[in-house]
């Protein structure tokens, strides 16, 4: 378990937990996205072309660029979604933290399933703050796309250190790497995971109830 | 060309170059889409066509093709030699900032086991995506999306050479978007950027000599968009006036390829479709007129979209054909300086009869005069010396009135000693008739009363309901004939209410 770690701390309002968790993880795979492989032989294969789109948000002053493929944006809408409402539905000081982790599949012996094996990890620390005023919250939504821009440039700064990346795989082992579940791009197999809890509660029951939870989830 | 360090397969070297290009060409096309003010879209294939580089989807603005490729000039990024996009902002009174230079270049560090492909060929991918997700995040991104015709519009500028840094002003900053290792050395890919968006008053006297008021011109006869744009080798100075093939672009921002001036690979390239403050170079050359310049600009827009694949920018295209249409108002404030040549005006001017004073009694020449009254002691001197300069320059443009001529000498002087001269000659032609004035509705020639003879004008004029004012016995007896007409249909109205909610009832 030697992956490569990355950790984003931000403090934000409840309502920009969404865009600027969004920001982020599409720029990562808009990163980590390619063109869907099409084998023609063993070992020569093409690739097709990714899209990209702009996306302005409405409680950050940043515009983003995510992948165009509308499966793959739904898809971590609905996890970064549910992290959103988890966080703002926690009483008092809250505090969570959503992590997007790419991984590799390793076959393993039969009868046991694969093994995940997490090559990069993508994590944002998220603190939610209150702001007493409408002049606040202005100046804090272009504060936080300050930060944001920040942190683009850090991915894209990171991204082109060119550090390990799976193999480009045979055609048996294209699911190993990638998910090819979408039908207009690839992205690397990537796994989105949270934890919400207020800072005075974290626990060892939740430590433990987490632990439990990832062990399950494969 | 290169200095190779390792030794690469023909193919290999082939390949290297030509993906070298290719990164470059499409690198000028990310930034500069990204600073056109607008959303980007485009489509993800499962399956990629021919054209489509890096499996990225990035549009092919023909112009920007052009002047990308016009600046490599078979050249491609190599040590100490940086293919430079620089992106400007320009505003209405033709003050000029350097907001940004993204700068591809090349170091000598190399990577002898990369491999041309897919090694070198992904990480070129790569480096496309980076600079697709940071030209979203510098300051000039949202400076971009603000442009308009009224405010500023952003330029563009594809250079070879050195990066000009020192045009960033102070606190600029710099940022390493990504690099890519090949065989032959890294090619970097950073951006410099502006953090301070004050124009200093040097800047705005040495960018814009003319000091005059911004909508005085028609916006289109305006001098003070004459630029010179700035040469990078050796600093050679380009103004569009010396051209001797005059560019067919305009400075509304679509460059026809095909018309730029090979020998000027470094004109700026304004991006934003800017009707209002357009100068029609064909006309700094005295050799066109208003209205047909700006038809066939309308024109060449109109067939710009087929032969780009950007569906995006054919908004901006639309948008400014719809301005090139336009028809200024009577008493639109751009207009007003013309009203007072009356054999200007268009023949089916509305309330053209409002502007039929004697032609001394335009408060605008009037304020004209003055102002080459005062300024004559000084501008005499000059004005003779450079008579035969300006006679030369307005000699093309024979038909226009003397007015319209000494506009189309703005256009056709930079410098300040030579703007001198026009005021000059306007004045000795008009022989200082402004003694001879008196306004209209004016008891004395104050500015209060050409104001208010001014504002008289631009007004509508009061209706004529109003001049019959009804006495209050007539108000009260209509009122009460009207009281009672509704009486007498009070049933009428009733039954009407009742129809209604009888209808209405059973569907609710």
């Amino acid at each position: 378990m030697n992956a490569r770690t990355q950790v984003f701390e931000l403090e934000v309002e409840d309502r920009q937990v969404q865009e600027v968790v969004l920001s982020l993880f599409h720029t990562l795979l808009f990163h980590r996205s390619l063109g869907k492989f099409h084998y023609k032989q063993e070992g020569s294969y093409s690739v097709g072309t990714v899209g990209f789109e702009d996306v302005q948000c409405d409680f950050v002053d940043l515009t983003y660029v995510r992948c165009a493929s509308e499966e793959l944006d739904k898809a971590i809408m609905r996890e970064i979604g549910a992290f959103s409402d988890s966080l703002r539905s926690t009483e008092g000081s809250r505090t969570g933290q959503i992590s997007l982790e790419f991984y590799q599949k390793k076959k393993a012996r039969w009868p046991f399933p694969p093994e995940s094996i997490p090559w990069e990890v993508w994590t944002v620390k998220v603190t939610i703050i209150t702001l007493p005023n409408e002049h606040e919250r202005q100046i804090y939504r272009e504060k936080v796309g300050e930060m944001l821009a920040e942190k683009v440039m850090a991915i894209a700064a990171a991204m082109n250190k060119h550090d390990y990346i799976p193999k480009m795989p045979n055609q048996s082992e294209l699911d190993l790497i990638f998910d090819t579940s979408y039908p207009d791009v690839q992205p690397y197999l990537f796994k989105i995971s949270y934890q919400t809890c207020d800072p005075g509660n974290a626990s060892v029951s939740n430590t433990m109830r987490k632990l439990l939870k990832d062990t399950l989830a494969f | 060309m290169m200095s190779v360090k390792v030794k690469l397969s023909s193919q290999d070297r082939r390949d290297l170059e030509k993906f070298m290009k290719f990164l470059a060409i499409k690198a000028a096309q990310v930034i500069v889409q990204s600073r056109l003010g607008e959303r980007i879209k485009t489509r993800s294939k499962p399956y990629s066509c021919g054209a489509e580089w890096f499996n990225v989807a990035i549009k092919d603005l023909p112009e920007v093709q052009a002047e990308a490729k016009k600046a490599l000039a078979n050249q491609l990024p190599m040590f100490g030699t940086n293919m430079c996009t620089e992106i400007s902002l320009k505003t209405v009174d033709g003050d000029t900032l350097v907001l940004e230079t993204w700068s591809l270049g090349m170091t000598e560090k190399c990577d002898p086991m990369a491999r041309v492909i897919p090694t070198v060929y992904s990480r070129m991918s790569l480096l496309l995506k980076s600079l697709i997700a940071v030209s979203r995040v510098t300051p000039a991104y949202k400076l971009s999306s603000r442009q308009g015709p009224d405010s500023f519009v952003i330029c563009y500028r594809v250079y070879m050479g050195d990066i000009q840094n020192n045009q960033l002003g102070e606190g600029y900053q710099e940022a390493r978007i990504g690099q890519v290792s090949t065989p032959v050395g890294t090619i970097a890919l950073t951006v410099a950027y502006r953090t301070k968006l004050t124009i200093t008053p040097q800047q705005s006297a040495r960018q814009s000599p003319i000091m005059l008021k911004s909508d005085y011109f028609k916006p289109d006869h305006s001098p003070k968009h004459q630029q010179r744009a700035q040469g990078i080798n050796g600093g050679v100075f380009v103004d569009l006036n010396q051209l001797e093939q005059p560019p067919v672009f305009k400075e509304n921002h679509l460059v026809d390829p095909t018309a730029v001036p090979k020998e000027n690979p470094t004109v700026e390239q304004p991006l934003h479709i800017n009707n209002g403050n357009s100068v029609n170079t064909a006309q700094l050359n005295g050799t066109d007129n208003h209205e047909n310049s700006e038809e066939e600009c309308v024109n060449r827009c109109d067939k710009l979209p087929q032969k780009s694949e950007a569906t995006d920018i054919n908004g901006s295209f639309t948008s400014y054909i719809n301005l090139g249409d336009r028809k200024v108002g009577a008493f639109a404030p751009a207009k007003a300086p013309d009203s007072c040549f009356s054999n200007l005006l268009l023949p089916d001017t509305p309330f053209q009869s409002l502007l039929k004073h004697d032609k001394n009694d335009s408060p605008v020449s009037m304020k004209q005069r003055r102002q080459q009254n005062s300024r004559f002691p000084e501008s005499k001197e000059n004005g003779d010396s450079n008579a035969n300069k300006d006679e030369v320059a307005t000699n093309k443009s024979s038909t226009n009135c003397g007015t319209d001529k000494s506009l189309d000498m703005n256009q056709n002087t930079v410098d300040l000693a030579a703007q001198k001269s026009i005021w000059t000659e306007a004045s000795v032609c008009d022989d200082f008739v402004l003694v001879e004035l008196k306004p209209p509705f004016a008891e004395n020639d104050g500015n209060g009363d050409l104001g208010a003879f001014f504002r008289e004008c631009r007004t509508a004029p009061p209706l004529a309901s109003f001049n019959h004012q009804p006495t209050l016995e007539e108000q009260m007896s209509e009122i009460s004939h009207q009281l009672a007409a509704l009486e007498t249909s009070l049933h009428d109205f009733d039954d009407f209410v009742n129809s209604i909610c009888h209808t209405d009832s059973p569907t609710s």
